[in-house]
């Protein structure tokens, strides 16, 4: 089925967010005490409007040469882990959790149907995920 | 015609239901500690944010009157607590982002128990949330007003 902005809605409601809270928590507080920097941020941000180059963007930037801030690349690392690794990176669960496709579709249209509720939701994922480590960042909160 | 009868019985049930939770909410949303943390924040709005900053609670309220995402207004609260420090005198934003995460989850519980509703879905619980929320920032916006106007439209 298309994406559904209700179903879109509730699954950020009661999923995205709890997890982009946990994924924050668990990847984000750095061992040496500092944040992610804003421009990484609104990178992701940016990118989260297509899934294709949302997808460039975390590998180019795990591939990237971090020098002394290796914890970036980690960070990336599990990031791409969340988004696009099977078996349970955030795409194949629009199939397997989510159950969001109907039955009974060939290869090439799950395909087709799977990356645009991928993307809806990964922008939901990362809209959390921002708006906290800017929260966190500026209050020097957790949660 | 029977398929026409069941469905806007269907309807009709769904209204009732929708009367019962407007009722509800109303009830426990009406004075007591709701209204009260409401108009202290409201108040802590207009002593951190005075009257410049108007627009930044005229743009919340908007904002959690027309979005279906309880969370679109969390995301709304912590990005302007990041961006201004207005938002962080006082903890205004903090203290406002855990009474709608923390303490509204519970106000949807007493609504569900006037409404006799005892196995609600999803899509319900995620309706009466964000009543509640609508509803405490239209509280909180009205004395945000009265107390810029207290102080003298500073």
């Amino acid at each position: 089925m298309p994406v559904d902005p209700a179903v879109v809605n509730a699954l950020s409601d009661t999923v995205l967010y709890q997890e982009a809270m946990a994924f924050l928590h668990e990847h984000a507080n750095f061992a040496d005490g500092s944040k992610m920097s804003n421009s990484q941020l609104v990178g992701l941000l940016t990118y989260s409007r297509n899934w294709a180059e949302l997808m460039a963007y975390v590998k180019h930037q795990v591939g990237r040469d971090w020098v002394n801030k290796a914890h970036y690349a980690l960070f990336y690392r599990s990031l791409l882990k969340y988004l696009d690794t099977p078996p349970q990176g955030l795409r194949m669960r629009v199939k397997s959790d989510f159950n969001l496709l109907v039955k009974g579709l060939t290869r090439k249209e799950e395909r087709d149907q799977i990356y645009p509720w991928a993307q809806a939701l990964a922008q939901e994922f990362m809209q959390h995920l921002v708006a906290q480590a800017q929260f966190q960042a500026a209050t020097n909160r957790g949660h | 015609m029977s398929e026409l009868l069941d469905e806007e019985q269907a309807q009709q049930l769904k209204r009732m239901q929708r009367m019962k939770i407007m009722r509800a909410i109303d009830l426990v949303t009406d004075g007591g500690d709701f209204y009260q943390q409401a108009k202290s924040l409201g108040t802590e709005a207009a002593r951190a944010l005075g009257r410049d900053k108007r627009s930044q609670i005229t743009g919340l309220e908007s904002l959690a009157n027309s979005s279906q995402k309880v969370t679109d207004v969390f995301d709304y609260i912590k990005l302007r607590t990041a961006r201004q420090k207005e938002w962080r005198i006082e903890s205004f934003g903090s203290q406002l982002l855990d009474f709608l995460e923390q303490t509204l989850p519970k106000k949807r519980q007493e609504v569900l128990d006037h409404t006799g509703i005892t196995e609600p879905g999803l899509a319900q619980q995620q309706d009466i949330y964000m009543l509640l929320i609508r509803t405490f920032l239209a509280h909180l916006a009205a004395q945000y007003e009265y107390a810029c106007q207290e102080q003298g439209g500073t």
